[in-house]
């Protein structure tokens, strides 16, 4: 037995391979043939002489009988009598004796299917324990196999939780990529908020200043309602407006020119020193938003002459209410 | 099992006295050649899956062939048991697409019938019998299908049919049995 062969992975295969073979032919393995007494077999002495033999025994025993009589001098006829008695007493003893057998065999025969019996009872038991075993078996195999799918499920689902926890850790990039760009943009939104705010402010300064240049050169400097009524008279603002609005498409400034015409026509009809018309006239200028109207129609970057008038109007309007 | 009755029958230098018996004519010497070899021949055809009468009717073919052709036997080529199988196998060709179930029966385990005998030194007596008794000691669970396995020559699907349980089963219950009989092998000194 060598090292190798006893490290070698498959020698316990080999090993019952070879078992399995020598068993399998141990187990149909044929008895040899006893060996014959044959006849034809015997040295040629044996073969002729002791036949030979035998026959001349069996004649001297033939011839012994009647040889033995004449020399006793005794008739045959006697022996043959005393003989029959003999065998008769011979014959009752071998009847009782085979009675004697016999009832011993019946005796023996009962024993026997008692035993029997008893064993026949001891298989059946056997049997059922078997069967019960082999039911217990198959319970642990249903069982077995109820775990081992429960196994599979488990494991599917644990593949399955991992495939969600990789999706969850893309998706958690994904929306910490997203929270950036969104402070990103937050941030730009209130810098262009701060942004528009400076503009707004600038725009108002810039027709703050506008307003104060239209008012110094139409009304001689002065501010409030008697500059606006002068300036609107003196640039014949009302007239403009009026062939402005019918040379414009309403849906160019249409509504601004209109409630700006409609205003400017209730400004010249005010009397002088009427201060409540006055105020009502500013309180409609305020409820027809009529300054916004011309911010909508101003960004919209109308042409000069028409972006002129309402310039014009709108300084008039904020001279008056303070808005803008 | 008895041991000894279940010990290979190494018989290589007794097959070629056998032979050169035969070959001189001595119907005896036939008569102990066919005992010692009849056992075999008979367990390859029936873990080939032939019924018994087939198995018997095709070892007395066996022996009529070999009894023909014995003297193209040459011991100097290899042993007895290989050419013998070389017999067997011709003889049972024309049987194999009779059989019922052939499916059912490890080719690779029946030629190992006629695989040339190991050595019969001491050694291996003594890890035969070893082997014996750790399959002895073996649970009957795992005995049963070792037997169907390796003596019948069963595949694990055919022994799963027979015993009535999942191949699966099968096949964990051989694992289980092999584990221990290395285990014991093993503590016994004979495999590493």
């Amino acid at each position: 037995m060598t090292e190798e062969r006893n490290t070698r992975p498959d020698r316990l295969e080999a090993m019952l391979e070879q078992w399995g073979a020598d068993t399998a032919a141990a187990e149909q393995q044929v008895a040899p043939a006893p060996r014959e007494l044959s006849f034809w077999r015997l040295p040629w002495m044996w073969r002729y002489a002791v036949p030979a033999a035998a026959v001349v025994l069996i004649a001297l025993l033939a011839l012994w009988g009647p040889i033995r009589g004449m020399r006793k001098g005794e008739p045959a006829d006697s022996s043959v009598a005393a003989g029959g008695q003999e065998d008769s007493e011979r014959y009752r003893q071998l009847r009782h004796e085979l009675k004697a057998l016999q009832t011993r065999h019946s005796e023996e025969v009962v024993a026997l299917e008692a035993q029997l019996s008893r064993a026949s009872e001891r298989r059946n038991e056997l049997e059922s324990l078997v069967a019960e075993a082999n039911r217990q078996v198959d319970e642990l195999e249903a069982a077995n196999q109820d775990y081992r799918e429960q196994l599979a499920g488990l494991v599917a689902q644990e593949q399955d939780l991992a495939k969600l926890q990789e999706r969850l850790e893309v998706l958690q990039g994904q929306l910490t990529r997203l929270q950036l760009q969104l402070a990103e943009h937050a941030g730009k939104a209130k810098a262009m908020e701060q942004r528009v705010a400076v503009l707004r402010l600038e725009r108002q300064q810039v027709l703050a200043h506008m307003r104060e240049l239209y008012f110094a050169g139409a009304a001689g400097g002065r501010r409030g309602l008697a500059a606006a009524l002068t300036a609107s008279r003196e640039n014949r603002l009302l007239e403009r407006i009026g062939r402005m609005r019918q040379a414009t498409p309403a849906a160019d400034a249409g509504e601004a020119l209109q409630k700006s015409e409609a205003l400017l026509l209730r400004l010249a009809m005010l009397p002088d020193g009427n201060a409540a018309q006055a105020s009502e006239w500013v309180d409609a200028v305020r409820r027809s938003g009529v300054v916004g109207e011309i911010d909508k129609a101003l960004q919209r970057d109308p042409p000069g002459e028409l972006a002129r008038l309402l310039l014009e109007a709108r300084a008039i309007f904020t001279e008056v209410t303070h808005v803008g | 099992m008895d041991v000894e009755a279940s010990r290979p029958q190494i018989m290589s230098q007794r097959d070629q006295d056998i032979i050169a018996r035969c070959l001189d004519g001595e119907t005896d010497a036939f008569e102990e050649l066919y005992a010692a070899h009849a056992g075999r021949v008979k367990a390859f055809l029936l873990r080939s899956g032939f019924s018994s009468n087939d198995a018997d009717d095709q070892t007395q073919e066996v022996f009529l062939r070999v009894y023909k052709s014995l003297q193209t036997y040459d011991p100097d080529r290899g042993a007895f048991r290989p050419w013998l199988g070389a017999v067997v196998r011709n003889v049972a060709r024309r049987y194999w697409s009779k059989r019922k179930q052939p499916d059912d029966f490890d080719p690779h385990l029946a030629m190992q019938m006629f695989a040339a005998p190991d050595g019969d030194s001491a050694a291996d007596r003594e890890e035969r019998n070893a082997l014996q008794q750790c399959i002895g000691e073996l649970k009957g669970e795992h005995a049963v299908v070792l037997r169907m396995r390796y003596i019948d020559g069963l595949t694990t699907r055919a022994i799963g049919e027979r015993v009535g349980l999942p191949e699966a089963t099968v096949r964990l219950r051989l694992g289980e049995a092999k584990s221990k009989l290395a285990v014991r092998m093993k503590s016994m000194g004979f495999l590493n």
